[in-house]
């Protein structure tokens, strides 16, 4: 992770001085990308969590407090915008899918990968990030709940139910646990 | 299936996430994001005139207004 930034740097952002908060994205821009991609997967849409974190950090700088972590607070951050682009591609999603019955009612043979990915895609996204972060990525569960802001006890069940969903869904699509 | 088997699917199925940085300097687009972000927009400062002024004229509509609120 990167160092903490100075104390007079952060004042100087707390403050409003647009040149020192580039100082900051210019320091944590890469690892705020590294951490978006690894929740939500895609190029396009990283990019788009660095932009609008970065912008309610700015937004939010009146509320930072400078004896804590910015690192932590921004990665908190992140994590909420992500997920709330993960709710968004999921409505997408499920409308696409709702235009995809109507314009071919015939079922498509889809291969195991696509119904993994199907059945992940399927999940709230309040599981799906769990499950990226602990699943797949393999997070120790108290990185999780500071990213998340939650307890260590409601990450560990969240990862339950979603590995529980996950068997649920692929059952639905014919993968048998 | 174990659950070993079920984190292979799942890394398997989804796209790698080991891309160091964005494609290209994203700077420009936080700047643009902040400057555009106005507390007050067009929109909200013309129906804030316009509730004013049907307030005035109408006085009674503050208890319909309360109402709904």
């Amino acid at each position: 992770m990167t160092d903490e930034p100075g104390g007079e740097l952060l004042m100087r952002f707390v403050q409003g001085d647009l040149d020192a908060f580039e100082s900051l994205y210019r320091e944590y821009h890469g690892e705020v990308y590294q951490w978006a991609m690894r929740i939500v997967r895609d190029v396009g849409i990283a990019e788009d969590v660095l932009v609008d974190a970065f912008w309610r950090v700015y937004r939010g700088r009146a509320q930072f407090d400078t004896t804590r972590s910015f690192g932590a607070w921004m990665r908190r951050i992140t994590t909420n915008v992500a997920l709330d682009h993960l709710r968004a591609m999921q409505s997408r999603a499920s409308w696409v899918t709702i235009q995809d019955k109507i314009a071919a009612p015939a079922t498509v043979a889809h291969g195991l990968s696509e119904s993994v990915l199907r059945a992940f895609r399927n999940l709230p996204p309040k599981l799906q990030i769990v499950a990226t972060l602990a699943l797949i990525e393999e997070l120790p569960y108290a990185e999780i709940a500071d990213a998340l802001h939650l307890p260590v006890g409601t990450v560990k069940s969240r990862s339950f139910r979603a590995i529980r969903a996950l068997r649920k869904e692929l059952a639905q699509l014919g993968i048998q646990p | 299936m174990t659950d070993e088997l079920l984190k292979d699917l799942l890394r398997s199925a989804l796209p790698p996430a080991n891309r160091q940085g964005p494609s290209r300097d994203l700077w420009p687009q936080v700047v643009s994001r902040i400057e555009a972000s106005p507390a007050w927009s067009r929109l909200d400062t013309s129906v804030a005139v316009g509730v004013t002024i049907a307030l005035l004229v109408f006085p009674k509509a503050l208890l319909l207004m309360a109402f709904h609120l």
